[in-house]
């Protein structure tokens, strides 16, 4: 013996004859071999076994191609004849699924969506921006407002730290008026910001240089949309704008529209020496300005985030109740809805990036779990199939592969239809949520692939059970006609509707607590009376000069109550100021500007003290008013009397002249948190009108009125403060309502498995249906017989959901400080509408078959 | 051919596209006169009796004929002739010089031997009749 062929070539071999032929084959091969190796030399005999294999290769990969090929159009064809002989079932099946792929495709695009903000920026690994933390009571309170010398003393500080960036954008005025040659408009988002804004950010200019376009002096870039307000299609370019009637800039760039996934949103950059705002410059003590910074690597911010505290103790003395902390930007749009002052105004949570993501597996869960139960309960009928083709030698594995193909096949048409579901429904998700969503704004093309392959997968999830569950059919068993009790299977369809409606349930409790905590929020006393309130902000300086003869003007008119000023609002956005309570530390606080009617018409409630006065002339430069929870925090026995001290523009010391009963000023995620009110009536930027409930629209006639004798140029604008109270919870409010969608759906897919496996069943048991009549039963016995064990079922699921709903629903509550209670009654009425749905489904169906002539069901035994 | 073939008989439409495809060729030549390599491996297995495998009986028709003969050029007729039932096949015991795999012994049916004669016949019919060609003219 000349020694083998090397054992891989042998293998390669082995796999290309049959395999019938193998053993017969590598030994006559090995014996040519040996042969060969003997005349030509092991070398030669090598090269010559190896060419065997090669040459085999074209026709082994025909066959393999070929064979399954063959096998596919067969199984094609028995797929088809199945869904065409079954179509009410291959309707349930596949709505089912398509409207479970729909959903989770569109919650998927949402979250993409959420997922991209701030995506875009170039630098957006190393930019950070600061925000400031500070110890309230045993717990850090967050804000993105920072002073404005941080920046710059970070930069010098820091090597890490390459360029610093500041914006103003004040709290006390959310809109500036804005004016070119008679047009003017109130614009919302104006920064002023530093000329490296342009550097750090990639907001890429239409028109002019990025590098000198904010080097000032009195300089903006204005936005393509801004632009054609004002300037039509004219190049913007060296234009001159007024911002509030006194600070002119000239623009120097045009700017593309921003993104809508950008928390940074602005329609005018102004450059910062126009900031009019001069006395926040250099202090320490308020936190007016927001500043991002870009770092020269990736860092990871802990690195010198513990050096932040020698800045803190330069400028600021010893605190320990106070402290910097980098945000990264990608974690501003998801991470920061707890902060009490933000420029970000789309905020969103990771907390509903990932409640949506749950929603979407669970709901493809339910979709999946349909299709498995709807298609094992249909077995018996392929039962037959199952057993011919075991007969004639088909294997387990070949089976297998068949009906997992049949439900990829199903889950290929239902996606099919899932992607005509979502187009349909973006838009009203669109409005849902209020994203601009569109289902093409990434790699369309990368998507749908990745989605293809989802449905894929999701098809073969769902078919795995059946699969596995149809080929295991005793070929002499069922064709002998004995199925076989089938016991286990039913028991394994039993659970998967348990498991159905234990997420149904889920879903119903999560969306009653969601809905009642809305209600709370909207209809719990707030300490002071919302309705009735008009709110006009006066933004502009002109207006706001012109607020006193405003005022006068319209306490004239009987139908209004009264008029107040106030430089912020509750409901909206509050400053913070430096102050230093006696006996206490110094400490941002917030704090509002009002005049004398605040109080009134508010309708707060004085619990010692006394109001601001307009005859008490140093009213105006040193008397404060402070909330009870500032007079806790500050630690005061007896409030009025007690000294105050805020460094603002001036150096305003006062002292304590009345207590206000507590009243939410912010939503219901914060607790109320101490406030102090001083009296100054030319910061007011907003008008508070109380008006007569029964005479609204004339009432808004007179406030227009005397408006426009006022200020003829420039419009009147206006909100209801409840209204604005609702916006703070907007996002739970949209949160409610997308979860109330999908619940539908899960209900309504849930439902229709149900009802699937309910005419399954009526089929099944028509003949018991027919004799039980004969016999004298009547056609609600039956059909309560029939439904009762499903109901079952559909009752043990509530047991399961209680606990898991109550966990979460609990941990949901915790964002609110003050929140309504976790009810049993939610519980008890929302298993009941489970179950009301679940016997409408299945109560129809039974009570249908109950009612036919047992003749026809009878009629071929 | 692979193993995906196995239990393919499940299919009929693969019975009436792949399996006639097979034997369309082949079709009603089992009573008819063997071709020349037929004739030849037949003839082999018969000489080589007890000791007719795919090796021996390549082995023993290029010795006869001097020609090389390619491998597939016997291993298909075996194989075509063993369906026909012409040749029976056996399974031997496993030797040591094959790296302990069996053989398929191949042995003449009697189908096959009349096969054998029915060609002889047909052969000796042709001859018989044909002189011997004068080729001195040319």
């Amino acid at each position: 013996m000349i020694g083998k062929p090397p054992r891989i070539a042998q293998w390669f071999f082995s796999r290309s004859v049959r395999s019938e032929d193998r053993e017969i084959l590598l030994g006559d091969f090995q014996e040519f071999f040996s042969e060969i190796s003997v005349k030509k030399g092991r070398r030669y005999a090598l090269l010559w076994y190896w060419k065997q294999i090669f040459r085999s290769f074209p026709r082994i990969l025909a066959h393999t191609l070929w064979a399954p090929f063959v096998l596919l159009r067969n199984y094609l064809l028995v797929s088809v004849r199945n869904f065409r002989k079954s179509k009410l079932n291959f309707l349930i099946n596949v709505s089912g699924l398509a409207v479970g792929m729909a959903c989770c495709m569109l919650i998927l695009v949402f979250i993409m969506d959420e997922l991209s903000f701030d995506r875009f920026q170039k630098n957006g690994d190393r930019i950070f921006r600061v925000v400031c933390e500070e110890l309230q009571r045993g717990a850090w309170e967050t804000g993105a407002g920072t002073p404005e010398p941080l920046g710059a003393a970070l930069v010098e500080e820091f090597p890490e730290v390459v360029r610093a960036v500041r914006i103003y954008h004040p709290s006390w005025v959310t809109k500036w008026a804005v004016s070119h040659e008679g047009r003017s408009f109130y614009e919302e988002d104006v920064y002023f910001t530093d000329s490296s804004f342009l550097e750090v950010f990639t907001f890429p200019l239409i028109k002019g240089d990025p590098e000198t376009a904010l080097k000032g002096p009195r300089t903006a870039v204005i936005t393509q949309a801004a632009s054609e307000k004002y300037f039509g299609d004219r190049s913007p370019l060296g234009e001159i704008l007024t911002i509030d009637g006194r600070i002119e800039v000239r623009i120097t760039g045009l700017a593309g529209d921003i993104p809508h996934n950008s928390h940074l949103f602005f329609s005018l950059l102004v450059s910062f020496d126009a900031m009019p705002d001069k006395w926040v410059l250099n202090n320490w003590r308020t936190l007016n300005m927001y500043t991002y910074l870009l770092l020269n690597q990736p860092h990871s911010p802990e690195a010198f985030e513990s050096r932040l505290g020698l800045v803190i103790k330069k400028n600021f003395g010893p605190v320990s109740d106070f402290r910097f902390i980098f945000q990264p930007l990608l974690d501003i749009h998801l991470h920061s809805r707890r902060f009490g002052f933000d420029l970000a105004r789309h905020k969103s949570d990771i907390a509903y990036v990932t409640i949506f993501s749950l929603i979407a597996v669970f709901i493809l869960l339910l979709a999946c779990v349909n299709f498995m139960n709807l298609t094992t309960a249909r077995s018996m009928k392929r039962a037959k199939e199952v057993g011919l083709r075991k007969v004639i030698g088909a294997r387990k594995s070949q089976l297998r592969k068949q009906f997992l193909g049949e439900s990829v096949l199903s889950a290929l048409a239902a996606f099919a239809a899932a992607l005509f579901l979502a187009f349909g429904f973006l838009p009203f998700l669109s409005r849902l949520t209020e994203r601009k969503l569109s289902l093409t704004q990434h790699n369309l093309p990368l998507e749908l692939l990745l989605l293809f392959m989802g449905a894929i997968l999701v098809g073969l999830f769902s078919g795995s059970y059946p699969a596995m569950f149809l080929s295991r059919f005793r070929p002499v068993d069922v064709l002998k006609g004995d199925f076989g009790s089938g016991r286990k299977s039913v028991f394994v369809r039993r659970i998967l509707v348990l498991f159905q409606f234990s997420i149904s349930v889920f879903l119903i409790i999560g969306t009653a607590v969601i809905f009642k905590q809305n209600r709370f929020c909207r209809k719990t006393n707030l300490g002071f009376d919302k309705e009735q309130v008009v709110v006009v902000p006066l933004w502009d300086s002109r207006s706001k000069a012109g607020f006193d003869s405003f005022k006068d003007k319209l306490r004239e008119d009987p139908l209004i109550k009264g008029v107040a000023g106030a430089s912020e609002i509750p409901g909206g956005s509050i400053g913070t100021r430096g102050m230093l309570p006696e006996n206490n530390t110094w400490a941002p606080q917030n704090s509002i500007f009002v005049d004398e009617n605040f109080i009134q018409v508010m309708g707060l409630e004085i619990v010692e003290g006394r109001n601001f006065s307009r005859e008490i002339a140093s009213d105006e430069d040193d008397a404060y008013m402070v909330n009870e929870a500032a007079v806790r925090a500050f630690g005061w026995e007896k409030a009025v009397g007690k000294r105050l001290f805020w460094r603002g523009d001036r150096n305003k010391k006062g002292q304590v002249v009345g207590v206000v009963k507590d009243f939410h000023y912010a939503s219901f995620h914060q607790k109320i948190e101490p406030l102090v009110l001083m009296m100054n009536t030319r910061w007011a930027s907003y008008a508070l009108v109380r008006i007569q409930m029964d005479k609204i629209s004339e009432s808004l006639a007179s406030i227009r009125k005397t408006w426009k004798t006022l200020h003829p140029d420039h419009p009147l604008e206006y909100s209801f403060l409840d209204s604005r109270f609702e916006e703070l919870y907007r996002s739970e409010e949209r949160m409610g309502k997308i979860f109330e969608f999908f619940t539908l759906i899960a209900l309504f897919i849930s439902c229709l498995g149900l009802f699937g496996l309910a005419a399954q069943l009526v089929e099944h048991k028509a003949k018991e249906a027919g004799i039980r009549k004969v016999l004298g039963a009547s056609p609600e016995g039956i059909a309560f017989l029939f439904s009762r064990e499903f109901l079952k079922w559909v009752l043990l699921a509530n047991i399961f959901a209680w606990p898991a709903a109550y966990w979460a629903m609990h941990r949901w509550l915790q964002n609110f400080v003050y929140r309504t209670s976790l009810g049993w009654e939610i519980f008890v009425a929302s298993s009941v509408l489970a179950v009301v749905v679940a016997f409408l489904t299945v109560g129809w169906q039974s009570f249908r078959a109950a009612r036919t002539d047992p003749a026809r069901s009878l009629r071929y035994e | 051919m692979g193993n995906e073939w196995e239990g393919f008989f499940v299919e009929r439409e693969l019975d009436i596209t792949v399996i006639s495809s097979y034997y369309r060729k082949n079709r009603g030549k089992t009573m008819k006169t063997l071709s020349r390599t037929e004739e030849l491996v037949l003839l082999s297995v018969a000489y080589l009796k007890e000791n007719a495998y795919g090796v021996s009986v390549r082995k023993h028709i290029m010795d006869l004929t001097e020609e090389d003969w390619s491998i597939g050029a016997i291993y298909v007729p075996l194989d075509r002739l063993t369906k026909w039932g012409f040749l029976d096949a056996l399974k031997g015991e496993p030797t040591a010089e094959r790296g302990g795999r069996r053989k398929r012994y191949y042995r003449l049916t009697k189908a096959g031997w009349k096969a054998l004669c029915h060609t002889r016949k047909i052969n000796r019919k042709f001859w018989n009749d044909i002189p011997q060609p004068d080729f001195e003219k040319e």
